[in-house]
């Protein structure tokens, strides 16, 4: 439970700040030369977070270096908070956003998906010594688009288990919209604008557990103050969490969206997913790989 | 905008507002609490001011709370405490825990250092004529400060104090930044499932101008029932 907070505080929020003052050069117009922006949040290790120099690197940015080759456009990736991202995409200020983002039912009123490139599963993570580091069903799959006597099951462990604590999630429409509607009226729930500010609370004991991705908990847990942390309870997928993770484009962008696929069509095949996923979060990652 | 498919447009913007206007009274409680606290010790800071060792600590505490961003002062408490092994495993964990809290202290450190300086100004402008005169007459520290010092104090420190309630009011939006969730906290949540910003938070800035439209209206009385020379 040795949690050297000034470190932390060091990890967790600079590269935020670093995003902010990267940020500020040069990001232009887009389309200049036809060339595509592509949006990122730069923050999400090892999907694409920030590096020390202020460059992006990460799965996501050596992914896309692929299939901007295999499509022959000129791409450029800039780092921006979520919360904008959307908004972004659909004024125009971006073309593509590739940022894990979840399929989900709520998204896709709004944004064209692509065909997904990843498929990772929801878990709970807590500190060691916490009483919810005892959750039942420990790594069993729940998914929440095949409802049934033996989910609900499930899911009434989770609440069980759950009553009382207080979870962050990260304000994004997607963890947070499950918590909300399965289990808000037994948790209360903080929302926090980055992940880093929520690994920060969840480390000092504020809040009691989090509701990740796993492709980004298993990183973290491999660090030094990650180690305090451990997974718990089950791996959740589908319903408001959605299926697997997609580029997002803009409704109207047919044909982009269509090259693209063919391209993430191509790299699926071809393994390249699935090698970079073990580059990056030491796992196929890849929607067809079984686990 | 209440055309015939406006049923979804309207539905959207009445939930929006109802959301957040339930978020009313975190706001409310946070910035009540704020003045209260932050006006009491400025109070005290004014009167430290008065000795010498005393004016050497409160020009200090201004100097840095008045010196420093409010945000980063906010995050200093939330974060930066908690990370010391006094803070989060003493016996104040359970509520520098709480992010309302930390929120208060922050602001309540942060507008006492304005409402201190308002005071200071206000107790520069008293005529000192006035002092001495009472002294003349003998009258008691107290006496003197309960009828000469303080309700001109009052009086001519209210416009420019009632300035500070209002920042303060509108400054309570940092307090989202801690997961709190008070009137920009939620419209920040709903611009995350709704993905639109400018209706959302055009209505968040709808509910802020009624609550400092009340405010000023509120300190506007107050102002003319001190004035001397004007009625009612």
């Amino acid at each position: 439970m040795a949690f050297s907070g000034m470190r932390a505080i060091a990890r967790f929020l600079a590269p935020g700040l670093l995003l902010v003052l990267g940020s500020c050069q040069g990001s232009s117009a887009p389309n200049a030369h036809d060339e595509l922006v592509i949006g990122t949040e730069g923050l999400y290790p090892p999907w694409n977070f920030t590096r020390p120099d202020g460059s992006l690197a990460g799965f996501e940015p050596d992914y896309l270096r692929v299939l901007c080759a295999r499509i022959h456009r000129r791409c450029r990736m800039v780092a921006m908070d979520w919360d904008g991202m959307v908004g972004a995409l659909l004024t125009g200020k971006i073309d593509v956003i590739a940022d894990a983002v979840q399929i989900t039912p709520e998204r896709s009123g709004v944004l064209a998906f692509g065909r997904p490139y990843a498929l990772t599963t929801g878990v709970i993570a807590t500190l060691r010594g916490s009483p919810l580091a005892a959750l039942p069903d420990g790594g069993a799959r729940l998914d929440f688009d095949h409802r049934g006597p033996a989910l609900d099951a499930k899911i009434a462990h989770l609440r069980n288990g759950l009553a009382g604590k207080v979870i962050g999630v990260e304000l994004s429409g997607a963890f947070d919209t499950f918590l909300n509607q399965s289990l808000g009226s037994a948790v209360s729930i903080r929302y926090y604008r980055t992940m880093g500010e929520r690994d920060l609370d969840l480390l000092n004991g504020r809040i009691d557990a989090t509701l990740e991705d796993e492709s980004y908990l298993h990183p973290l847990l491999a660090t030094r103050d990650g180690a305090a942390l451990v997974l718990a309870g089950p791996r959740m997928i589908g319903g408001t969490m959605g299926r697997g993770e997609a580029l997002a484009f803009r409704p109207k962008d047919n044909a982009l969206r269509a090259q693209f696929n063919d391209a993430i069509g191509a790299t699926l095949a071809d393994g390249t997913v699935r090698r970079l996923g073990l580059q990056w979060f030491r796992m196929d990652a890849s929607p067809g790989a079984a686990r | 905008m209440m055309g015939e498919s406006g049923t979804g447009e309207s539905g959207f913007l009445a939930d929006t507002a109802l959301a957040i206007v339930a978020a009313v009274p975190v706001t409310l409680a946070l910035f009540v609490a704020c003045a209260v606290g932050a006006s009491l010790l400025a109070g005290v800071l004014v009167a430290a001011q008065q000795g010498r060792v005393g004016g050497l600590v409160a020009r200090a505490w201004i100097f840095v709370f008045r010196g420093t961003p409010l945000l980063l002062q906010i995050f200093m408490v939330y974060y930066g405490l908690a990370a010391l092994g006094p803070v989060r495993h003493g016996p104040l964990w359970p509520a520098f825990r709480d992010p309302l809290f930390c929120a208060f202290l922050a602001m309540t450190c942060c507008c006492s250092a304005y409402i201190a300086e308002v005071l200071r100004a206000a107790l520069a402008a008293i005529p000192p004529g006035q002092i001495e005169a009472a002294r003349a007459c003998g009258m008691a520290r107290w006496t003197l400060g309960r009828r000469i010092v303080v309700p001109q104090m009052v009086r001519l420190a209210l416009p420019a104090y009632g300035n500070e309630l209002v920042m303060m009011l509108k400054s309570t939006s940092l307090a989202s930044s801690v997961t709190v969730l008070d009137v920009t906290g939620v419209a920040q949540q709903v611009i995350a499932h709704s993905y639109r910003t400018v209706e959302v938070f055009c209505l968040a800035a709808a509910v802020y101008l009624g609550l400092t439209a009340a405010l000023t209206w509120l300190l506007r009385r107050i102002e003319r029932r001190l004035d001397p020379a004007g009625g009612r």
